[in-house]
């Protein structure tokens, strides 16, 4: 019940976020869209709010933390009554065909799995528990981040400097649920359940009803997505904000509401929280934003959206990029002071490796993985469509994405290239998988939805 | 029989759909190879501690957790005898007690019983897992 209540806080918190982004922009939500996006915002939200007390210096209790959520509830309370101005109305989908009733039967089917293989599950993975299950411990039993944390030897704590949004949504649990690390660990199968009718959402925005649920389905059943969401793993989170992201801004590439601008550099800014490689999918969504707006030869729309787009970036990512910033954290992995020129060389060497375990994971078909090659063969079959309307930002963001994933491989410093890419490049490549999905959808469904003004693009 | 949607048409999107399918329902039937769906049946046929301890490791388990009732909360130790995984693991269950390398009060040293040092006093012996030292003139 605890873990319910819990769950509700982060949802109320986001709620109260998205109807207040909503009511700025003139936006309104389909019921979907609100809550599973509330539950997102939510996320980003308690450790925003978390980190900020940190550096305020304002110790948080579970007292404090019921309070906020309490008190969000209360100035919601007015904002329920008239909310009905922000939702869409409902209206009863047509009737689902036999193949949909099967798709819709197997994700049931595959929820129900991941929660009951979720449900006995304590933090126990060595990543879960160095990175985020550990930290969440000593935020919960400090109440709050612990002065001079972040300046800690990796001896008494794994990669201090690691972004924290993580350790803190599971320490914002731990204040409702008292200490549990068995509970705690739910969070991510919630988060997992949650976004999978959210990702079907933005995807119909698209794609003809059969395409959006049989994405959702590859998506749900991707062996490392599955597992990842039954264990307290922060590559799913990004996994998560990434295809978000990345969908609101292809809408906003297709329709120009600046509404999905908003969300779009909104989860980019919430995503800076969650890992570092977040930051080579931000720079790539601006680089795109800025070449998409200067197309337009519109000065004025030019910069209005530029500015909205940094403005909400910032204003989602300024505390932690800036505290990042200032106090000098870098990443022991990489670390171009470290790097020197026998280094990069010796990396530039290796390199091959990269190119040697990426091939393993489109063909090794051991994980039963054929998602990769099913990405790999749409591109090879509609090859002359990949270069049209929005596949081409697509391909250009995923392509410019995966080179900088390359780059920051011939940056690390402490261990071999081979240690750091075999250990790795499968959890990368789930950062990429809403963003493959996606395109793979664009080339194959060819009735897909165009509104008026897509040419422009 | 009249074919009216589209995505049937798409026999691209229905190989790939269906061939997902099949191989889904398979590897769901399918024990794979860790031995997961058995080690599933033993979470769910014990209580929260022993799942703990199954996944964590009995004796590494029992040893960290007896330990940790003997050292005072914020104490400092430094562990031995441990590789990093199952380092990390003793970390996260003996905090609020901190690891430091460079005197600590306490020497957790796991799978040696007869280890001395130099200034640290035998606190406890566990049989067959380790042993747990003090730096002399702590309080225990």
């Amino acid at each position: 019940m605890s873990f319910i209540i819990a769950v509700l806080s982060i949802e109320t918190l986001g709620i109260l976020a998205v109807l207040l982004i909503g009511r700025l922009l003139k936006y309104k939500f389909a019921l979907i869209e609100l809550f599973s996006i509330a539950f997102f915002i939510g996320l980003g939200v308690i450790g925003y709010l978390q980190f900020l007390s940190f550096l305020l210096g304002i110790k948080i209790s579970a007292g404090l933390a019921v309070t906020l959520a309490i008190a969000a509830f209360v100035i919601l309370l007015p904002g329920i009554a008239g909310s009905k101005r922000y939702i869409i109305e409902f209206r009863k989908p047509a009737a689902f065909s036999c193949f949909e009733k099967i798709i819709l039967s197997v994700l049931f089917l595959q929820a129900a799995w991941v929660i009951f293989q979720a449900l006995p599950l304590p933090i126990n993975s060595y990543d879960s528990l160095a990175n985020f299950g550990f930290k969440a411990k000593i935020f919960y039993l400090d109440n709050g981040i612990p002065d001079g944390f972040f300046q800690w030897n990796e001896y008494t704590v794994s990669h201090p400097d690691y972004p924290p949004l993580l350790p803190l949504i599971l320490t914002w649990v731990y204040y409702f649920i008292g200490f549990n690390d068995l509970l705690v660990a739910k969070i991510m199968p919630v988060a997992y359940l949650i976004f999978l009718p959210f990702f079907y959402f933005l995807l119909r925005r698209f794609f003809m009803r059969i395409y959006a649920l049989a994405a959702v389905l590859v998506f749900a059943t991707i062996p490392q997505v599955s597992r990842y969401a039954m264990i307290t793993y922060a590559d799913l989170l990004l996994g998560i904000f990434v295809s978000i992201a990345f969908t609101y801004f292809m809408l906003y590439l297709r329709d120009k509401e600046a509404a999905y601008l908003v969300f779009s550099a909104l989860f980019f800014g919430f995503s800076a929280w969650v890992k570092n490689e977040s930051l080579v999918f931000i720079c790539v969504f601006f680089l795109l934003l800025i070449f998409c707006l200067g197309r337009l030869r519109d000065a004025p729309r030019f910069i209005k959206h530029l500015l909205l787009a940094l403005l909400v970036f910032f204003a989602a990512s300024s505390p932690w990029l800036i505290f990042k910033f200032f106090n000098g954290l870098v990443n022991s992995d990489i670390n171009i002071v470290h790097l020197g020129r026998e280094r990069f060389l010796q990396n530039l060497k290796d390199s091959w490796l990269v190119f040697y375990n990426l091939q393993m994971e489109f063909f090794n078909l051991k994980k039963w993985n054929i998602f990769w090659v099913i990405v790999l063969l749409t591109l090879i079959l509609k090859r002359k469509n990949i270069f049209k309307g929005l596949a081409a930002y697509a391909v250009f963001f995923i392509s410019i994405a995966a080179l900088g994933y390359f780059g920051a491989y011939l940056f690390t410093t402490n261990y071999n290239i081979d240690f750091y890419v075999s250990k790795t490049i499968s959890r990368f490549m789930l950062h990429f998988c809403g963003l493959f999905i996606f395109l793979v959808l664009y080339l194959i469904d060819e009735a897909k939805i165009k509104p008026s003004g897509y040419e422009e693009y | 029989m009249k074919i009216k949607n589209n995505y049937i048409r798409n026999g691209f999107f229905l190989f790939f759909t269906l061939s997902w399918l099949i191989l889904w329902v398979v590897f769901m039937l399918r024990e794979n190879k860790k031995g997961e769906h058995a080690q599933l049946r033993y979470l769910y046929s014990h209580s929260d501690t022993e799942k703990r301890r199954y996944l964590t490791g009995e004796d590494l388990y029992d040893f960290i957790i007896s330990c940790k009732a003997a050292l005072p909360d914020k104490a400092t130790y430094n562990i031995l005898g441990l590789d990093e995984t199952r380092e990390v693991t003793a970390r996260y269950l003996l905090w609020p007690a901190r690891r430091e390398l460079q005197g600590p009060d306490f020497l957790i040293v796991y799978g040696n019983l007869q280890f001395t040092q130099s200034g640290y006093l035998m606190v406890k012996a566990c049989k067959n897992t380790g042993a747990l030292l003090a730096r002399e003139g702590i309080k225990k």
